[in-house]
């Protein structure tokens, strides 16, 4: 049997053709205003997720669509099941708008609007009714067997060190460069840490116009940092990336692109939060803030996330699970409650690139299956929109 | 463990992977330098001369240009090497696309960084001036 035939993993087989590897109800308020409303309702039924957020109005046009497309792309992730939008009721973000794109989806949906039902109490009492029902009929789906071909795998460092680039993410890259191999998907985010390293992507594009996109990207990103009249070195490489001896954006850059392989040819480029269509590798135009970058690509469609680290960082997802690896052996100690592998062995010479990668292959098909990874354990559920202009 | 790690033969600096006390003898393939200097775990020692203004290179790429003549043996970081890119505070001085290595019109060593860490394993020369 070949590898092809054999790579696969036990996940919802989704009406849109996707695949989940987690069955969540999501509770997603359309404002901040709602955002408490949707974690009590959370709180109480099992295997639902809240999505609180700070956004939803007095936003810019830019930035309402990106709030928009980011709430409306989890309501139709392949890792939720269900969906109950909770509006306030004069928001900018239309919670009927959320509702359609999760019904189109495929997914059973319902709505509340605070303003609606008469306040707090009354609409988590309703919201939990609806939960509660939506929570049981989710516990009986089972899962099925679905081709590797159906992941999408987000690509993501933080806290990075010196073993990152020279361990950690090499490691990654193979696993990376195997799944697109068999027909699977990858998405790099972090549009700042491709900097300084620009040059390899593009030339590995399948397409001109994705290096024409990569290309055009990258440059925004540094006029922004240009136009503030700031140096980027205050935050790039962050204080503690420079006490771990990364000395210049262009070396973290180097170290960092290394996650999306050395073989898989760039498709495309896509906005932040929009959805990963081609199989290979995809540029997300996402911030390097860690959550943020997280948010949009789960966003993306990606239903595992696999972060490097040499610092350690907790950083989890509401719908997605995020496994952690570290290249770094202090760290794998000290922060081994966050962490789910530890490749230090690269470094010190006790096990192969190779080897570490056949062992994060097999996690990421593991986790994809529903073995919950050291974030979905302590609860980390960390979820951010991108924004970009003030607050009006 | 070996105490140095160099990516691409083409860079001008090594990765300590320990702690490396002044008057250390480090060696690999067509280079031996002496530091100079403590140079923590992690941090990059040059492996070659470095003159003021010239890049400074890992990974097989320029990460920055060097502020200072560096000599080899000596650490280099952010007090010795300065990035060009997203420089702001230098408007003018590196315009957007540039910088040095940024673009298509320089032909990619794809070789040299997708080799990276097989070159590394490769480079295990410095273990035998232990």
């Amino acid at each position: 049997m070949s590898e092809a035939e054999r790579a696969g993993f036990w996940g919802f087989l989704r009406p849109d053709g996707r695949a989940g590897a987690r069955n969540h109800l999501l509770v997603v308020p359309t404002v901040v205003c709602a955002s408490v409303v949707c974690e009590r309702i959370a709180a109480v039924v099992p295997n639902a997720v809240a999505l609180p957020h700070q956004a939803g109005c007095g936003q810019l046009g830019p930035d309402m669509h990106t709030t928009h497309e980011t709430l409306a792309a989890y309501c139709e992730h392949p890792n939720v099941g269900a969906v109950l939008v909770v509006a306030l009721g004069c928001e900018q973000v239309i919670g009927q708008r959320l509702l359609e794109r999760a019904r189109q989806a495929g997914k059973p949906a319902e709505m509340l609007s605070i303003q609606s039902e008469g306040g707090t109490l009354r609409t988590i009492a309703r919201g939990t009714h609806l939960a509660a029902q939506f929570a049981s009929r989710l516990a009986a789906e089972p899962r099925s067997w679905c081709d590797v071909s159906h992941l999408v795998l987000s690509l993501k460092c933080g806290g990075s060190d010196y073993t990152s680039g020279l361990a950690s993410n090499p490691v990654l890259g193979r696993v990376a460069d195997r799944l697109v191999a068999l027909g699977g998907s990858t998405v790099l985010g972090e549009v700042a840490e491709i900097m300084g390293a620009e040059h390899l992507l593009a030339a590995r594009a399948s397409r001109p116009e994705a290096a024409a996109q990569l290309i055009r990207i990258v440059d925004r990103v540094e006029a922004e940092a240009m136009a503030l009249g700031l140096d980027i070195r205050g935050t790039q490489p962050s204080p503690g990336n420079i006490r771990g001896g990364l000395t210049t954006i262009e070396e973290k850059s180097l170290g960092a692109t290394h996650k999306g392989g050395e073989r898989s040819a760039l498709e495309d480029v896509v906005p932040y939060a929009g959805r990963i269509e081609r199989p290979g590798l995809t540029v997300m135009d996402t911030p390097g803030l860690d959550v943020e970058s997280v948010t949009g690509m789960v966003g993306g469609g990606a239903q595992v996330v696999v972060f490097t680290t040499g610092l350690g960082t907790p950083t989890g997802n509401p719908v997605a699970p995020v496994i952690k690896i570290t290249a770094n052996a202090r760290t794998a100690r000290l922060m081994s409650d966050n962490l789910d592998l530890d490749v230090s062995g690269v470094v010190d010479d006790s096990e192969t690139l190779d080897a570490a990668a056949d062992r994060l292959f097999a996690q990421v098909l593991d986790v994809a299956s529903g073995t919950l990874t050291a974030a979905e354990v302590l609860g980390h559920r960390e979820f951010a929109i991108y924004r970009r202009n003030p607050t009006i | 463990m070996k105490p140095v790690l160099v990516i691409s033969e083409r860079d001008n600096v090594a990765t300590a992977l320990v702690g490396l006390e002044p008057g250390r003898l480090i060696a690999g393939a067509g280079w031996r330098v002496t530091t100079v200097e403590p140079v923590p775990p992690g941090h990059k020692v040059a492996i070659r001369s470095i003159a003021s203004g010239e890049p400074v290179v890992k990974y097989g790429s320029p990460i920055g240009t060097a502020t200072a003549d560096i000599l080899p043996g000596s650490h280099v970081h952010t007090h010795n090497v300065s990035s060009t890119r997203g420089r702001g505070d230098l408007a003018g001085l590196h315009p957007i696309g540039s910088a040095p290595g940024a673009r298509l019109a320089e032909p990619p060593d794809d070789k040299v960084v997708l080799d990276a860490v097989v070159n590394a394993s490769l480079d295990r020369a410095g273990d035998r001036h232990e």
